[in-house]
């Protein structure tokens, strides 16, 4: 119930050739061909990307044997939750997930790089289901110990 | 008076906590002597010469998020938007999405003293508005708008530049937006055209069309208020959550 009221209109815009995606000769994109580089030589993330499944989102702990995980005294909360269905859960009162679970939704997100911020744009729902709200979050690129030049 | 309190109680609850995050210099400012930052700069170009428009951003008062008519134009409206219009101002704005956390659109979003991030690529600007955490983006890609198959709060965007000016034109709107605070209506027939211009490194002046043969005679073009930037700042998370804020308003 939660997740019809959710789920937005697909195929909402243009079918649009996105610019500068290696193709194959029918056209379609080459996803196998190397990853692109910045002009400063840095792996370039930039793109529209999407989760292949939802599992991890549910559950972080997916494939991680129970004897294994690591926790402590936030494991009968943890259970009390999953037993509660997760009604509980703030994305189910239209609040956003946050990091890392926002990565594991099986919604588009785009990645947006530039020399010195990388900004990610989520599409999934956030500060409210009823629209293709979205929550945005952007942070410094860093690489190594050096700091990137500034933006254009 | 009056008319203000909804507005008032809604800027009040919704106001975040302020210098949440890093105080951290903005690279690439020009700054004076006493390194303050010099918002009197020439603006700055991209590698390719366009102008640059990156940087936060924040609407320079709310004087047109209440009223986008606030300088007494005569907005050729149809009678029946007017009649809409009329009750909306008279109920004092209670009705108007974002009290219900719904998104606002593009113009009450450019009109809304509120920061927002201008993100500039070769191909696409990201714009990340503060209030809900929300974004847009504007494609200068080069390609064409769609035929709106899902009408959106933001609808969709191209934009391109004539001179100094990038010139953006957005449809694909929905009926559910208001342009303003006081609740001048739209309809799916909706086109804005926004005209950006980045007068100086810290100022940017907008010029705003509203084409929407449905609900207005003929297109009106008001020049707002622009925006100033803030250097050495940064967006903060802004969740609107769950109808705090309705409670609050108070219409007839």
């Amino acid at each position: 119930m939660f997740l019809a009221a959710c789920v937005p209109a697909f195929a909402q815009w243009l079918n649009y050739p996105t610019p500068g995606i290696p193709r194959l000769p029918n056209g379609k994109p080459n996803l196998e061909a190397p990853a692109p580089k910045t002009a400063h030589g840095r792996p370039d993330l930039s793109g529209l990307y999407d989760i292949d499944n939802g599992r991890l989102f549910q559950d972080i702990a997916a494939y991680i044997r129970p004897e294994d995980l690591p926790i402590q005294r936030a494991a009968a909360l943890a259970k009390q939750r999953e037993q509660d269905m997760r009604k509980d859960d703030p994305y189910s009162h239209c609040l956003p997930p946050g990091v890392p679970r926002i990565n594991s939704g099986n919604r588009p997100f785009k990645i947006l790089q530039t020399p010195g911020l990388i900004a990610i744009l989520y599409e999934t729902g956030g500060p409210n289901c009823s629209v293709a709200a979205c929550t945005c979050r952007s942070f410094p690129e860093t690489s190594g110990q050096t700091s990137t030049p500034p933006g254009p | 008076m009056k008319s203000l309190k909804p507005m008032a109680v809604v800027v009040m609850t919704c106001l975040p906590i302020s210098a949440q995050w890093l105080h951290y210099p903005t690279p690439g400012i020009p700054r004076m002597s006493d390194g303050k930052p010099n918002l009197s700069a020439p603006a700055p170009k991209t590698s390719d010469g366009k102008p640059d428009l990156s940087g936060i951003w924040v609407a320079v008062n709310a004087k047109y998020l209440n009223d986008l008519a606030a300088d007494g134009i005569n907005v050729p409206i149809q009678p029946w938007a007017q009649a809409l219009y009329k009750q909306r101002k008279e109920n004092m704005g209670k009705g108007r999405p974002s009290e219900r956390c719904l998104t606002r659109g593009v113009v009450d979003f450019d009109t809304i003293p509120m920061n927002i991030k201008f993100i500039q690529t070769p191909g696409v600007i990201a714009v990340l508005y503060e209030e809900y955490n929300h974004f847009r983006q504007i494609f200068l890609d080069g390609r064409p708008l769609p035929k709106p198959t899902q009408p959106a709060y933001m609808g969709y965007s191209i934009g391109r530049f004539e001179g100094d000016t990038l010139v953006v034109d957005t449809t694909g709107f929905n009926d559910i937006g208001w342009l303003d605070n006081n609740g001048y209506p739209q309809t799916e027939s909706l086109h804005v055209t926004e005209r950006f211009h980045r007068r100086d490194f810290g100022h940017m002046d907008l010029q705003i069309t509203i084409d929407d043969s449905k609900a207005y005679t003929k297109p009106w073009t008001v020049t707002v208020a622009g925006f100033r930037l803030l250097a050495d700042e940064e967006l903060i998370e802004n969740i609107c959550e769950n109808e705090k804020d309705f409670a609050h308003m108070v219409g007839k």
